[in-house]
């Protein structure tokens, strides 16, 4: 193995491409979390929007801009219907959100024989991707440039989109009054506002942002569909929800952090590891970051009530 | 007389609900078939057709419906008890692996091989669903996506065994990843012109057993009760994290045992992916959410699903259509499964309204 | 006058709550409704404010007829409501909470610097001093009503109804709220006060409406009346005493020793309560809620693990035990909230019956269940109760409240073991219903069983108990022997007054 700067700026390269689906959808998580509304079906709403990226794309021949917009409206379908189950219905979001998850696969694979006769993978020449941008300062060095390799524009909108959240979550009214709803949703409700209303456009909208994962799986540094394409990414990005503990920046910390996982996995691939232990990584390493996750909370709460039971003393003292 | 017949209705009434998920489930799938140019009551009428008609796709379906039984009875018992467990995948393969690796190690009459084998699996099952559970306890992780976890790294790990340490050399097809064949201490056929194996006989001696303990013994009423209100089984008295444990143990133990009776009696060497590729886990718990839980109920969903899945792979060659169908089919009944809280929903809503007085 | 509410009639089911009451109001007026729980006080309340639909009946709000069907109704017609428990979001601050739904926002933005100066101006235009940048989960809860009431003018409603607004807080607390009250009132602001407290009704009110079994039984002026008239319409009959036998308490069955718990917040919620309860009697916990009751019981049946000091069930040290080896020490619980802790809705009756005995010689053997006596026993006990099912295969859910009630009750008590803790025993059920378990209880008492009573209904406590404990602020301060106390003299001991006031 040879740690030149070359092989450093690949691993970089690869983690940004990697994590950025695993952010947009655990922003997507964190935004359904804040309105409270459990959202798990990331998973099907991402390989959904990545099969009909793949379908417009083709039948377009090779439409860029109505295969990520087919891919964004699909996964708003899928979500709108999980939400209408959710929040209509009030069926389990467990359930409902695992039935999601296991139907997409089947109605892909389903469709996909349908559409282009064939089961496992699908790819074509004519097939277009997202486009890749290097930005502009990256020319200056060219160790940068490499550092930039092959990320499209999609995968810097999820860095930009995570601090759109964040500006939207905590600076907006609209952001406000939704994190009120996941604070004491009965107190929102009774102060007039339509909760259900506002929880289902939350969980609509939560659907854009996985449909931009589906079409960085697509149509970013590969072009081609193949069946699961999503494998378990929407679940690690639950993980890195709870782990972010749903504030966009801890969200995006946390996915880059599953990014480097599923890199650093990918590499070692080439080494005289076997792909079945490299393959293991990062559903290992959610693992052990929710274990990490758990401590630091208990951590975090022992610190709080120390500081609580500091501050009664002291206000007692002073009282006294 | 009118108190029988009133008795019945009433028994029968956990029936209707899975039955309208399975009409609506049939129908939608029909919906799909139409738009992608199929006839949609030949197909539906074909996948029917195609899992009980005739003796031999019967026997096929209790065949694949064996898998299927020991998931579902594995995931009631979890959910159940409110523990949303996923795990029954990651346990069946670890139980496979087990059977494999295990049968032809030992040197004795098949009978022997068969019982030794099958609780090796079930020892082996248990102790990754313990393991999953310890996780989700200890760390306050959330249950369903750690077994999801759990589920992967099985699967590479029963990959990795199969291609490295237990790969079969002499295999025929050079292309198949598969163990060492075994040929003492396979479960054998039951009618030896069909494929259904004694595995199935297993399958239904479990489900008598589960449904015994679930709604006969101490045991068993701590489980529902903790799944119906875990604060009102606190309050009198039952262990919680001891009852998960145990719950979870069992789970993971039938689970293994499916997995091991897959490979004792149909494949005979653990295959890579035999048991993630058809989604054995999953028809299983979709078959325990569409019987509420009910073990019996269990028993007819896993063979109705199990039955349709032959189904489609018949239309598959006949007719073309796809056979992930049932795929749908199973999903439209999963989610609504879940619809029927919403009567609940409605009643408990009206309930509160009329407490306040 | 700004408010009518002519001939209101409410029933849930076959209860009626409201029975063609009438209240009235004018502007700048206190008027309190007072009542005993259950008197149909809060839901006349409920009506107004639009959280509850009148079977029949007419409001008149400044001269116009109006039909409220949600509190958003009753807000736009200046109606607010400070209800007893707080509907406040915990993590975020003071001036999110009061301009929630109507934000100073700037293109989409939430303006902080302008909630914040508006909020400020708020509280010194009222007096009703908060921090606007506190969290509300850091604040006491005195402070957290008086941004409930923030709310309320932020919206700006002139008729602000409080619920219960004491029943929370701690005397001091109190003594600002009644302060608030007045200052409201010279502000213009009309206010309906629902209360049983009849010194705070006397400190504050203008007129004063009492109800009693879902009627209103007559409006007074303050100045014509004194709490024992007050009381006596309130009570209306002095119930029938049920004659304790003459009180012969045997051994201890329950002993409680320097028990004492913090809370997450650091503060001490029981504070070195030490409590006996001894075979052959009843004893009561008189207290307002949120003084400790609830952790001493959840303590004392191992539903909370972590305390000091000593808890002795029938001779066996239990301290810091779990519930399962505490209730096979001989202690039996009816627990405060029959949904959360009491049953499982979707459980049949039967299962529900058999909770906590699961393990029991008499139910199972081998941890096999005797399903022939389980639903013997359910059987009998649905008899014995009168609880209206057909069979004990029906489900918790399908019953209602009342009958919900029953069965926890019936389960707890006829328990075969020396000592019961009956929180609320008779929440919510009829008069008839009331007094068999108020029968059963004695009963248990004369077989040389131990009660240990918490309610918060005071003439149950009067009426049943041996022995009163008087609890406030997480101690147990007085103590009295049957008929040496009254509901008076209890009510001022629970709110932190000297005994000898």
């Amino acid at each position: 193995m040879n740690f030149s700067w070359t092989y450093i700026s690949a691993i970089i390269s690869s983690t940004f491409r990697m994590c950025s689906p695993i952010l947009l959808c655990s922003l997507a998580a964190a935004v359904c979390s804040k309105a409270n509304v459990f959202n798990i079906a990331m998973e099907g709403c991402m390989m959904i929007s990545a099969f009909f990226a793949i379908v417009v794309n083709y039948f377009t021949g090779g439409s860029v801009i109505l295969s990520v917009l087919a891919a964004i409206l699909s996964s708003m379908a899928v979500s709108a219907l999980l939400a209408y189950f959710i929040i209509k219905l009030k069926a389990s979001p467990v359930v409902v959100g695992m039935a999601i998850n296991t139907t997409s696969s089947g109605l892909t694979t389903y469709l996909m024989y349908v559409f282009f006769k064939t089961k496992g993978l699908f790819q074509r020449p004519s097939l277009v991707g997202l486009t890749k941008v290097t930005p502009f300062f990256a020319s200056w060095f060219p160790e940068l440039s490499q550092m930039f390799y092959g990320l499209t524009y999609v995968d810097y909108l999820s860095w930009v989109l995570a601090i759109a959240v964040y500006i939207f979550m905590y600076k907006t009214v609209l952001g406000y009054r939704i994190r009120a709803i996941g604070i004491n949703q009965e107190a929102a409700r009774s102060l007039g506002t339509p909760v259900e209303k506002y929880q289902f456009i939350t969980m609509t909208l939560s659907g854009i942002l996985c449909g931009l994962a589906g079409c960085l799986l697509s149509m970013g540094s590969v072009t081609l569909f193949i069946q699961n394409i999503t494998s378990g990414k929407g679940y690690i990005a639950m993980t890195a929800n709870n782990l972010g503990r749903s504030h966009p920046i801890g969200v995006a910390l946390a996915s880059l952090f599953f990014g480097i996982c599923q890199s650093v996995g990918s590499f070692l691939q080439q080494t005289s590891l076997k792909g079945q232990i490299t393959g293991a990584i990062p559903y290992v390493a959610t693992i052990l970051a929710s274990i990490v996750s758990s401590i630091r909370t208990k951590q975090i709460k022992e610190r709080k009530i120390h500081e609580a039971m500091k501050k009664t003393v002291e206000r007692q003292e002073n009282a006294s | 007389m009118n108190d029988k017949i009133k008795k019945l209705t009433a028994s029968l009434k956990p029936l209707l609900y899975p039955l309208i998920a399975i009409v609506v489930g049939l129908f939608a799938g029909g919906i799909i078939m139409a738009i992608t140019g199929h006839d949609p009551i030949k197909g539906i009428f074909g996948l029917v057709k195609g899992g009980f008609f005739s003796p031999y796709s019967l026997a096929s379906t209790l065949t694949r419906g064996t898998p299927v039984i020991f998931a579902a009875l594995s995931a009631a018992l979890a959910w159940g008890s409110g523990y949303s467990s996923m795990g029954a995948q990651g346990q069946m393969i670890i139980g496979a692996i087990t059977a494999a690796i295990v049968a032809p190690l030992i040197n004795a009459p098949g009978w022997v091989v068969v019982i030794v084998t099958l609780l090796a699996a079930m020892a082996a099952g248990a102790l990754y669903s313990l393991m999953s559970a310890w996780v989700s306890a200890r760390f306050d992780a959330y249950l369903l996506v750690i077994t999801l976890m759990f589920n992967y790294v099985a699967d590479y790990f029963a990959s990795y065994l199969t291609n490295y340490v237990f790969l079969d050399p002499n295999a025929l097809d050079k292309l198949a990843i598969q163990t060492q064949k075994i040929e003492n201490g396979i479960l054998p056929r039951i009618l030896s012109r069909y494929t259904t194996h004694y595995g199935f006989i297993i399958a239904l001696v479990c489900v008598a057993l589960v449904y015994f303990i679930v709604n006969k013994t101490s045991f068993g009423y701590k489980t529902r009760m903790t799944g119906l209100n875990a604060s009102f089984a606190q309050y009198g008295g039952i262990k919680a994290k001891r009852t998960m444990y145990l719950v979870l143990l069992l789970s993971g133990a039938i689970a293994g045992l499916g997995g091991a009776c897959e490979v004792l009696g149909t494949k005979f060497r653990y295959v890579d992916k035999m048991i993630t590729s058809p989604g054995y886990s999953w028809s299983g718990i979709t078959a325990s959410l569409m019987s509420g839980y009910n073990i019996l109920g269990c028993l007819f969903s896993a063979i109705f699903l199990a039955g349709i899945t032959v189904g489609g792979s018949v239309v598959e060659l006949s007719m073309n259509i796809p056979s992930e169908i049932t795929a749908i089919i199973q999903g439209v009944i999963t989610m609504l499964a879940t619809a029927r809280f919403v009567i609940n929903w409605k009643k408990k809503q009206n309930g509160k309204a009329g407490e306040q007085a | 006058m700004i408010l009518q509410m002519k001939d209101i009639v409410k029933t849930y089911g076959n209860v009626v709550a409201n029975d063609h009451v009438s209240i009235d109001l004018n502007e700048g007026e206190i008027l309190a409704i007072v009542g005993e729980n259950g008197a149909g006080k809060s839901t006349i309340m409920k009506i107004l404010y639009g959280l509850e639909k009148a079977d029949s009946g007419e409001i008149t709000v400044w001269g116009e007829k109006v039909n409220f069907r949600s509190p958003i109704d009753a807000m736009k017609h200046h109606i607010g409501m400070v209800q007893q428990h707080f509907m406040l979001f915990g993590s975020m601050t003071v001036t999110e909470n009061i301009v929630y739904n109507n934000e100073i926002a700037k293109n989409g933005f939430f303006d902080r610097k302008a909630n914040r100066e508006k909020v400020r101006q708020l509280s010194e235009k009222y007096g009703l001093m908060v921090d606007p940048d506190a969290i509300i989960d850091d604040c006491p809860v005195g402070t957290q009503q008086r941004v409930e009431i923030l709310k309320t003018l932020y919206q700006d409603a002139s008729l602000i109804i409080f619920d219960e607004p004491s029943a929370v807080l701690t005397p001091n607390e109190v003594d600002d709220l009644l302060r608030t009250l007045r200052e409201l009132a010279k502000a213009g602001k009309s206010i309906i006060l629902i209360t049983h407290k009849l010194n705070e009704v006397m400190a504050v009110a203008d007129r004063i409406t009492v109800m009693r079994a879902g009627k209103v039984i007559k409006t007074l002026n303050r100045a014509d009346t004194n709490t024992d008239e007050l009381s006596y319409l309130m009570i209306g009959r002095h119930t029938a005493d049920l004659q304790l036998r003459p009180h012969n308490p045997g051994e201890t069955l329950l002993q409680v020793k320097d028990l004492t718990m913090g809370s997450a917040a650091g503060k001490k919620v029981l504070n070195g309560v030490n409590l006996e309860v001894r075979a052959g009697e009843i004893v009561g916990i008189a207290g307002v809620s949120g003084n400790g009751q609830t952790e001493l019981v959840r303590c004392i049946t191992g539903l909370e693990r972590e305390y000091e000091g000593s808890v002795t069930v029938c001779g066996h040290d239990v301290s810091n035990k779990g519930v399962d080896t505490i209730r096979q020490a001989g202690l039996s619980h009816i627990p405060e909230d029959r949904y959360v802790w009491g049953s499982a809705r979707e459980a049949s009756l039967s299962d529900n019956f058999l909770m906590g005995e699961e393990n029991s010689e008499k139910y199972s053997r081998h941890g096999v269940l005797k399903s022939k006596q389980i639903i013997e026993h359910a059987d009998k006990l649905i008899a014995e109760y009168s609880v209206k099912v057909d069979n004990s295969r029906q489900k918790m859910k399908e019953l209602s409240g009342g009958n919900a009630q029953k069965i926890i009750t019936a389960r707890e008590i006829e328990r075969e073991v020396p000592l019961t803790i009956a929180c609320e025993p008779t929440r919510g059920i009829d008069i008839g219903a009331m007094e068999f378990v108020h029968e059963r209880l004695v009963n248990k008492r004369d077989h040389n069983g131990g009660i240990l009573l918490v309610s918060s209904e005071l003439s149950e406590i009067l009426k049943l108990s041996d022995r009163i404990y008087v609890m406030y602020n997480g101690q147990l301060n007085h103590e009295f022997k049957h008929g040496e106390v009254d509901e008076r003299k209890l009510g001022k001991l629970m709110l932190g007054g000297k005994a000898d006031e």
